[in-house]
Formats: structure tokens, sequence, C-alpha cells
């Protein structure tokens, strides 16, 4: 006897004590997928089998198979489980996890577990519990089925037991294995033509080959593809059966797979023969479907009840469902998963034409697999957060639209006609807006759950990265309440890795000492560049105003912005913001950059000084006055000790101490005074950018430093502010040992 | 935000006076209203939650700030710990952004929003209406903000200057009427404006106030 049970889920052993059951489990399944009430009676009571300790077993259990069914193992339950009591909080545990529900019934007669019990010498539990657990199992049996337990095995005798196999296949929506490539197919409402043009714009080849059974297709697809269909593939439209049949063969050949839609859900109950309101399309439906023999639409009935909620592909990358799939649904099984798929996420409220209130999931998505979906009708098929709907309203008189997978390329054609008028939500919905994209309406208000730590980010070149709570709560602390519009603060500066500098004067003099202190073997080549003193600031410029509010979606007159390394606005004066990126944006142009690098925009890591420009603050209340009080103190006290050394030679030595302290003052001031002067609007001003960090489509981190060098040299051939930064290459000479 | 209440200008007296005003106003218009869960956004260091906490009718307390050192003065300032531990979980203390949208401050009946525009960059006050008015949507709001057009009457405060070196605007009586309606209009409110504290003929009173109301 074969018992088919899922990959992942919970299975439940039912039967009195001498059934079988562990020794069962321990041939059929792994240790750890299996939770006995012994083994955990003894972890937490020692084995006692009081009711507390009972209860104690019983609760872990039940944590630990919540746990093993999150991260979708097997989860074996062992204790007798013999009343639908016993069994409710499993069923419960099931369907919370979305886990698949499994039961295995030891239906042995009376006689057998009485004899096997027995044979447990000391283990064995006393007689009169077998047989009232055998019988409050027989009472419960007749239930078992309406308790939602998916798959049901019963074994009859010890030799069923002892024989059974257990094979353990994937969930029907688990198509990881599935490599694609994919062309995903969005609503097609029963729209024939536009669907036969599609699927040829594809590549497909599709033959009309009718048989006695009803319409039929004979379809050849491009080499290694396979078609899936979101759903919704009847109603609104002209030919529901020529769509039916097209998406069935090609089904059936292999060459496609296909979600159930609401709509299609709602004819299959129509063709089961409820009773079902007749409403959006669904009367034509089933008024074109009366135009084909019998044996069609029994195999539609069968074909669309045998979809599943939704499809996992391409080793978990790609995820598909007509109407979407949050992450913690994907790759699962439940009323819950079901519903998501058919109908997305709801209010359960209802709008002016009936119809449900549809709540954004898409916006708080952040899974890790691409969900590609259709259900609600677009103006224009969308990104956003990796979720992507292609519904774009082809009944309506609109568009049909595939994406291609891996390629993310969309591919649609026009509809024939508008086949049916939308309804005034829809007729909303499909208004084209301009301006902000869909991504970067959902950018432009962050949500705090996104930075609340702890954090574990998933990076492409660092791996994985924690942050703790207390620095994710510092990062808010200081974020909210001072950072520029996120969608404008596109990078941090680059962090400094400074090699110590030794002292003495000039740059040359400097960067040879550097490299001989450069504590890396194997570097050839050292680039050395003049240290500015000024503040970092980190400029974001576009070519044009409009070109700033199109690719980040904020309203930005300046045309970009000009940020600290805490994110903070660099300037209070709008003006002066806008003349600097002015001058940058003219040496932008000087150095060719907009051609030279494809893009509308830059990212630029500068220095600008002077230094009191923006460390104003602490160049005025903490160097000056202490700069003023030596000046002013040491004068005096030199001059007074000058007179009186005239007359006492031994305070001369004073003197030359206090002269040497006034000298040290002067160097002091000279010290912060040369990173300081007077600045009137952006007069005054410099900016030395040394770090090109992205553009377009590209962040220049793998750029030589020579290249960001070179890219800086050219903007600042433009004059005005811009200031280039010395700079030289060296070869550092082997240290002697 | 934990800098409301530290306002440089008016003197100390006037200025302890005209902030005890603005929070009787909110507590007595959360009580006319009925209210029992009750938010305070921009709590700073929970002046106004002290005064909703001493009040039995409101049943769910929860104070917001961006400021984690103003949270810990707070949390000393109600004793929340000793109310933890006798399992009073009617006050809570949340650490958010005030431009971010948070699933934990929806379902509010009232949120008070005490000198904390102000606070705020203009060009992310969008972000904040959408947070309060599109996502937390309490039933109620009561907000204050600086009534700019008062600056004149103190005298401390050169001509031009803002009350606090924090402030990234104060808006006049007009400006407020404007954003307040605009606002509200936006978002599915009505609003009433009003005035805190004693009324200039020409100048109005030095806070003005806004009570949105959710339609529907």
């Amino acid at each position: 006897m074969q018992l088919k049970i899922h990959d992942y889920g919970l299975v439940v052993l039912i039967g009195p004590a001498g059934s079988g059951k562990t020794t069962f489990a321990a041939r059929c399944f792994r240790p750890s997928e299996v939770l006995s009430s012994d083994h955990y009676r003894n972890v937490v009571g020692d084995g006692d089998r009081n009711t507390t300790t009972t209860k104690d077993a019983f609760d872990v259990i039940e944590t630990i198979a919540a746990r093993r069914l999150r991260s979708r193992r097997l989860a074996v339950i062992d204790p007798t489980s013999v009343s639908p009591d016993d069994r409710k909080r499993y069923v419960r545990l099931a369907r919370d996890e979305h886990a698949p529900l499994s039961a295995i019934v030891f239906d042995l007669p009376e006689r057998d577990c009485i004899a096997q019990n027995a044979a447990r010498g000391d283990e064995a539990r006393p007689q009169h519990a077998v047989r009232r657990q055998w019988r409050s199992m027989q009472r419960g049996m007749k239930k078992l089925s309406t308790e939602g337990f998916r798959r049901r095995y019963r074994l009859r005798s010890p030799e069923d037991a002892r024989s059974a196999e257990v094979v353990r296949d994937p969930l029907s929506c688990d198509r990881r294995e599935l490599a694609g490539a994919f062309d995903v197919i969005g609503d097609v409402h029963s729209c024939r033509e536009e669907l036969e043009a599609l699927l040829s714009e594809l590549g497909y080849r599709v033959a009309r080959n009718d048989t006695a059974d009803g319409p039929g297709y004979d379809v050849e697809p491009p080499a290694g593809r396979t078609a899936v269909f979101l759903g919704d593939i009847v109603d609104r439209g002209p030919d529901s059966a020529g769509v039916l049949a097209l998406v069935m063969d090609m089904v059936a050949a292999g060459h496609a797979l296909a979600v159930p839609g609401n709509h299609d859900a709602k004819l299959a109950r129509a063709l089961a023969g409820r009773n079902v309101e007749r409403k959006h399309g669904l009367a034509q439906t089933l008024e074109q479907l009366e135009a084909a023999p019998e044996a069609f639409r029994t195999r539609a009935a069968q074909f669309l009840d045998t979809l599943p909620s939704h499809y996992v592909l391409d080793g978990g990358k790609l995820a598909v469902a007509h109407a979407g799939m949050k992450e913690h649904l994907q790759n699962r099984t439940s009323r819950q998963v079901r519903d998501f798929g058919l109908y997305g996420e709801t209010t359960g409220e209802t709008d002016d034409d009936g119809l449900p209130v549809r709540l954004d999931w898409a916006a708080d998505y952040r899974g890790r697999a691409a969900v590609v979906y259709g259900h609600t009708p677009v103006p224009r098929a969308e990104w956003v957060n990796e979720t992507i709907c292609i519904d774009t309203g082809c009944a309506f008189g609109r568009r049909l639209t595939a994406l291609r997978w891996p390629e993310r390329e969309l591919v649609s054609v026009p509809a024939k006609k508008t086949w049916a008028e939308p309804s005034k939500a829809f007729a909303t919905a499909l208004q084209a807006t301009a301006g902000r994209t869909r991504q970067q309406e959902s950018d432009s208000l962050l949500d705090v759950e996104d930075i609340a730590g702890p954090l574990r980010l998933h990076t492409r070149i660092a791996g994985s990265v924690a942050v703790r709570p207390e620095n994710c709560a510092a990062a808010l602390d200081t974020m909210a309440r001072f950072t520029v519009d996120p969608p404008l603060a596109r990078l941090p500066p680059a962090d400094d890795d400074p090699v110590r500098i030794g002292h003495s004067r000039g740059p040359a003099r400097a960067s040879r000492r550097s490299v001989r202190v450069l504590p890396r073997p194997g570097i050839r080549r050292v680039m050395c560049e003049e240290k500015h003193v000024g503040s970092r600031a980190v400029i974001v410029v576009a070519r044009t105003a409009s070109t700033a509010e199109t690719r980040f979606g904020v309203e930005s007159p300046n045309g970009g912005i000009v940020y600290t390394r805490t994110g903070r606005r660099f300037f209070d004066d709008a003006n002066v913001e806008l003349q600097l990126l002015d001058q940058v944006r003219a040496g932008l142009d000087a150095a060719g950059t907009w051609t030279k690098l494809d893009t509308e925009w830059a990212v630029i890591d500068a220095e600008i000084m002077p230094w009191s420009a923006k460390g104003g603050g602490l160049v005025r209340d903490h160097y000056e006055p202490a700069g003023a009080a030596a000046r002013t103190g040491l004068r005096e006290a030199t001059a007074a000790l000058r007179q009186a050394a005239a007359a006492n030679t031994e305070l001369g030595a004073l003197l030359h101490r206090f002269e040497q302290r006034a000298e040290m003052a002067a160097r002091y001031e000279d010290a912060y005074r040369r990173y300081n002067w007077d600045v009137e609007g952006i007069d005054g001003l410099k900016v030395a950018p040394f770090h090109l960090l992205a553009t377009e489509g590209a962040v220049h981190a793998d750029k030589p430093h020579r290249w960001h060098m070179e890219m800086a040299q050219r903007m600042c051939t433009a004059g005005g502010i811009l200031t280039a930064t010395e700079h030289r290459e060296v070869t550092p000479r082997t240290r002697p040992k | 935000m934990s800098l409301h209440g530290t306002g440089s200008t008016p003197p100390p007296a006037e200025r302890a006076s005209l902030h005890q005003a603005r929070l009787d106003w909110v507590v007595d218009t959360f009580r006319k209203a009925g209210s029992r869960r009750v938010l305070d956004i921009g709590c700073g260091e929970a002046r106004l939650l002290k005064l909703l906490a001493d009040a039995p009718e409101f049943t769910a307390i929860t104070g917001a700030d961006a400021s984690v050192r103003a949270l810990e003065i707070a949390d000393r300032r109600l004793k929340l710990k000793r109310r933890r531990q006798s399992a009073d979980g009617r006050i809570r203390l949340l650490h958010t952004g005030l431009t971010y949208r948070d699933s934990r401050l929806a379902g509010y009946d009232a949120a008070a929003v005490v000198e904390v525009v102000e606070h705020i960059d203009p060009e992310r006050l969008d972000s904040f209406e959408r947070m309060l008015f599109g996502h937390a949507k309490p039933a109620l709001v009561a907000l204050t903000t600086p009534n700019r057009e008062y600056n004149v009457r103190f005298d401390g405060l050169d001509p031009g200057k803002l009350r606090h070196r924090d402030h990234r605007f104060e808006w006049t009586r007009t400006e407020f009427t404007t954003w307040a309606e605009t606002t509200a209009a936006r978002h599915g409110y009505r609003v009433e404006i009003g005035q805190i504290g004693p009324e200039d003929p020409e100048v109005g009173a030095p806070t003005q106030q806004g009570l949105f109301h959710r339609c529907n």
C-alpha cells in the first residue's frame, strides 16, 4: 500500500495505543520529523503521565510543529489523536500555517491493538485505556472526512501497518524545477483573436484543429518556452469556448500552465450546476459554451477544477497567480491561499458597483520571488516592489499583455475592439495617470517596519548584513527629523579609508610617507590625492528639473539636491543650491558625461569649501574663542613680561616660554583660518568633485580610482566654483626588511 | 517632537501657561468627543500623555516620537516600568518617524499633534499628511502650531525670526487655514480652525489650532 503525502506539512497518526503508530513512524519518517508525546513528556516532565505534564508536552509538540511548518518541513503527530476534539488543534494549526494536512488512521481490530500493547511490557498502557481509545476512535471515524484532512489513509491490519510505504510528492503549486523560459499572459477574457495574435507575436505557431468534441488547437511553442496563463480566461469577450480550447490544449500538450481567475472559478461553479449570479459576463460565456458539444463543457469543467491556486517557478524566483500572492502564502496551500490567488486582498467592503474593495498588497510586498499577476486592469504594466500586474484591460478595448521571463520584456497586442464596457471603478483604474510611476508612488512614503530593527539586509557583494535594533533606532531618530526626501537621497557617500599621514608639507612628500605606512601587501599602484578641508557633500544633479521629477518621482525645482553625510540638506538657501547645481551641470556638460555614460542624472561625492560654510558653528563657537582668548591674553602677558624682564633678567626664560606659546597660538589660528573664508551666496564657494558615485543604471564603485579622478578633472575644466583635486599615481617601493 | 514646549520665546512663564492651555484644549476636546483610544503624535517627554493617563476614560493611550531620548524620559515620567509590572497595558510608547507610515498607529479615535508640524521640513509635510490622515486615519485630529503673525508681540524676537531654532517654518493664519483645508479635503476630513491663548485684535492669538473630523 502506498500512502501519498506532501513533501512538507502536517501528518496526524490516528490510532489507539498498540496500533503500531510509533513503529510505523520510525520506519517511514526521519526521527526529527516525528513528534511523540512519550518523548516530550520525558522532556518536560521526566515521563510523568499526569494532566499538567501531558498538557505541557502537547503544547511543546504544537509549538515545534508550527515552527517546522513555517520552514516548510514535515511534522508527524504521533500521539493517539483518536477523537475529533484531539484533532481540532492540528486542523487549526495546518490552516494557520497554510500547510497540507493528512491523516493516517490505524484502524486495526481491537484484539490486535490489545495484543500489541501487551507485548510492550513495561511500556504497555492499561488494557481498559486501549479499549476506551479504540471505541473513541470508531465513534469519531464517520466525521473524519469533514474535519479538513485533505488526504486520508486507513490501515486495517497489522500487516498493512508493517508494509505501507510513504511516498512524498510536492504541492501542485510547487513547480520550482521548471526553469522556463516563460511567457506569462495576462487576463484574456475570451478575446481569442487577440490571444492568437499575442501568441504568434511571442513566436508560438497556433493552428485550429476542431474535432467532434468541440473546438481544438495544435500549438508549437518556440524552443524552450512555456506559456503561463494568469486566469480570467473567460467572460466579457466574444469567444470563451475558443479561448478555453486553446488554453486547455496548450496545457494538455505541456506547452502551458494555467492558474484560475475569479471568473474561471465562477464558471466552474456554474458548470457544476451550482447556483451563481450570472453577472459580469458569465451569462454570455454560458451562452457561448452552449454552442459547443456537451463533452467540451464537461472537459472545461474538469480542467478548471484541477487548476492550482498559483505556481512557484524557476527555482522559487518567480510566482504567478491571478490576483497576486503574498510572500508568506507562496508555495503553500489553504483556503486563504486559494482566495488570495483568486481575489487578492480585499477589505470585505464593496464599492458602488458592488465589487469588493481591493487593498494594495503589492505596496507592502518585500518577498524575494517576483510576482506576476493580473485581476485588476491597469493602464500600463509596471513593476512595483518586484511585482507586476499585466492585466491591461484587453476586453475593455485596451491591450493584451505578456511578460517574458526571465527577460522581463513586455509584449502586447491591441484589442480588436471594446468587447465590454468597464465598470466605473475599472474605468478609473484604467485612466492613465501622468507623473509618478507606481514604484515611485510606493517609495514616496516609507514604512517604518522596513527600517525597524533588527534588520538583516541581503546584499549582492557583501552577503548578508545584520543591523542591531538600537542602531536602527538611532538611524531613524536622525533620518526622520533631518533627512531630505528619501527618493532624492540616492546614495550615501562612500566611506573614507584614509592612510596615516606623516608631518611633511606638500602633497608629494606626504604621499611618499603615506605609501610607506600603507599596510597592504600586493598593492602596486597607489593614487594619492590632495586632502581638502571642507565639508563632505553628495550632489544629486539631473540634467533638467523635469528629468529630476520624472526619474525620482519628487518635485525638485532645483533639478537635484546637495546633502551632507547624514542626509541633511547642505544649504539653507535654496538659491545657493540652485546656482551650485547649475555649475555642476555645466561641469558635466563640459566633461560630456551625459552622452558618455548615457544618463540624465549623476550622483557625485564632493568636498565643499570653505570649511566654515558648513562647519561654521564649530569654528565660531570653539576655535575662534580659544584663538582670540589665547592671542589677547598672551599679548598682554608677554608685554608685561618683557617690561619686567628688562629689569630682572631672571625672567628671560619665562618670557621666552610665553613668546613660544604666543607663536603656537598664532599658528593655531592660522591652521583653521586657512580653511575659512567669507562666502557671499555662491561667491567664494569651492566644490571639489572626486568620485562619480552613480549614473543611470550604474553604481561606479567598480571603476578604478584613476577613472574617477579623470571624470572629476574633466568636469573641472568648466571652471567657476569647480576645483580640481591634485593627485598623482605612485608605485610603492617594497619595504626593505 | 521632543522639542515642543521648549521654544526660546516667549518668556518662560507665559510660555508655560500657553503650553498648558494647548494641552488642556486637547484633553478637553478628546473628552467632549468621547474618544477612548487616543494617540499623541510627537509626544516628546510625555507632558500631554501624563494628563491623558490621569483621565480614566481614555482606555488606550499611545505616544509616538522620533526621538529615542525623549521616549526614555517619557518612559520614566510615566513610570511605565511599574505599570508594565502591574500588567497595565493602557499606555504605550512607540519610536517612529513622523514621515513614515506605521501600521501601529492605525485604529485610534483621536490623535493630538501639538506643536509638531512646524518641526517638519516643508517638502516632507506631504509624507506626514499621508502618514497621519491617509494611513493612521484617526477619527479626530487635534493639531496646534504657532501663529507667525503674533511674533511681533514677543519682545525678545527679532523681526522675521522664528520662535525656535528647530522650527522649519511658522504659518500665518491664512497659510495655516489654507493648508488645513486643503489637507482635510484631500484625505476625507473636515476641519474647524480656532485659536489658543490671549487674542490680539490685530495679529490673533499666539497659537492656532485645527480640529479635523474624519468624514464617514
